[in-house]
């Protein structure tokens, strides 16, 4: 997904199959890191904010309400 | 057998609330319109049946004997404490891995280094528990415990992408065999 290996992989898809290789590379580096890596970014730092923002007695709230 | 606690005043307020949502918190309120609505239509009258039925599973809920047969699975899983576990494996597989490198002639030293290895792992992931007291230092394994569940159910709809990538670049790529020569 991300890294050195990106490179490698390009350079040995594009050799077996010129186009294919490069619409393959592109489409998963693109896939991967646009929405995939993101989508656990926002995932982790969601959680953090309500860890972060919520008190120890929350829970009594939420069910009082 | 173990006392059922769960005799709460926001439980019978929750299950006052069950009987009859539409109403507040007064059940003498709640009675009244179910005796006025009993004449409306069967609609209404399921309706009343229904959340009957409901507060009398909730009773039973309530009042029912607790003994480890009748407790659920995530209700088990809370009263184990996870962390001893953890210690316990930590100093198992330290204890075991230095008594294996004394015998280094019997056992091979890859075995040894994974058991030290571990060990050490976990012996100092278990030192996390002592800041489970204090809410500052413990905000990363806080959000860690609420992101795991989440990042899980995520990755295992985001698997059957990775599989066809995969797929994809074996069938295609398959001459490219230091990258795609095999499915790991």
């Amino acid at each position: 997904m991300n890294g050195d290996s990106v490179s490698d992989v390009f350079n040995g898809t594009t050799t077996t199959r010129f186009i294919l290789g490069q619409i393959f590379t592109y489409t998963w580096t693109f896939v991967s890191i646009c929405f995939f890596q993101n989508i656990c970014f926002v995932i982790v730092e969601d959680s953090y904010m309500n860890v972060k923002y919520s008190k120890s007695y929350a829970w009594l709230r939420d069910e009082g309400d | 057998m173990l006392s059922s606690g769960l005799n709460s005043p926001l439980l019978s307020r929750s299950a006052s609330r069950i009987t009859n949502p539409k109403s507040g918190n007064n059940s003498s309120n709640s009675s009244r319109e179910v005796s006025s609505n009993s004449d409306h239509s069967d609609h209404d009258s399921d309706d009343i049946e229904h959340h009957q039925d409901e507060m009398r599973r909730l009773e039973e809920y309530i009042n029912r004997k607790l003994s480890w047969n009748n407790l659920s699975l995530s209700e088990k899983m809370s009263l184990i404490n996870k962390w001893a576990i953890v210690a316990l494996v930590g100093n198992l597989m330290t204890t075991f891995g230095c008594i294996f490198y004394l015998l280094e002639g019997v056992f091979y030293l890859a075995t040894i280094e994974i058991f030290l290895g571990f060990g050490c792992f976990c012996t100092w992931c278990s030192f996390t528990r002592y800041f489970e007291n204090t809410k500052d230092f413990n905000l990363i394994s806080r959000t860690f415990a609420v992101a795991i569940p989440v990042l899980l159910r995520t990755l295992l709809g985001i698997a059957p992408t990775f599989m066809g990538f995969t797929f994809l670049g074996m069938c295609l790529f398959w001459p490219f065999q230091e990258k795609f020569g095999s499915f790991s």
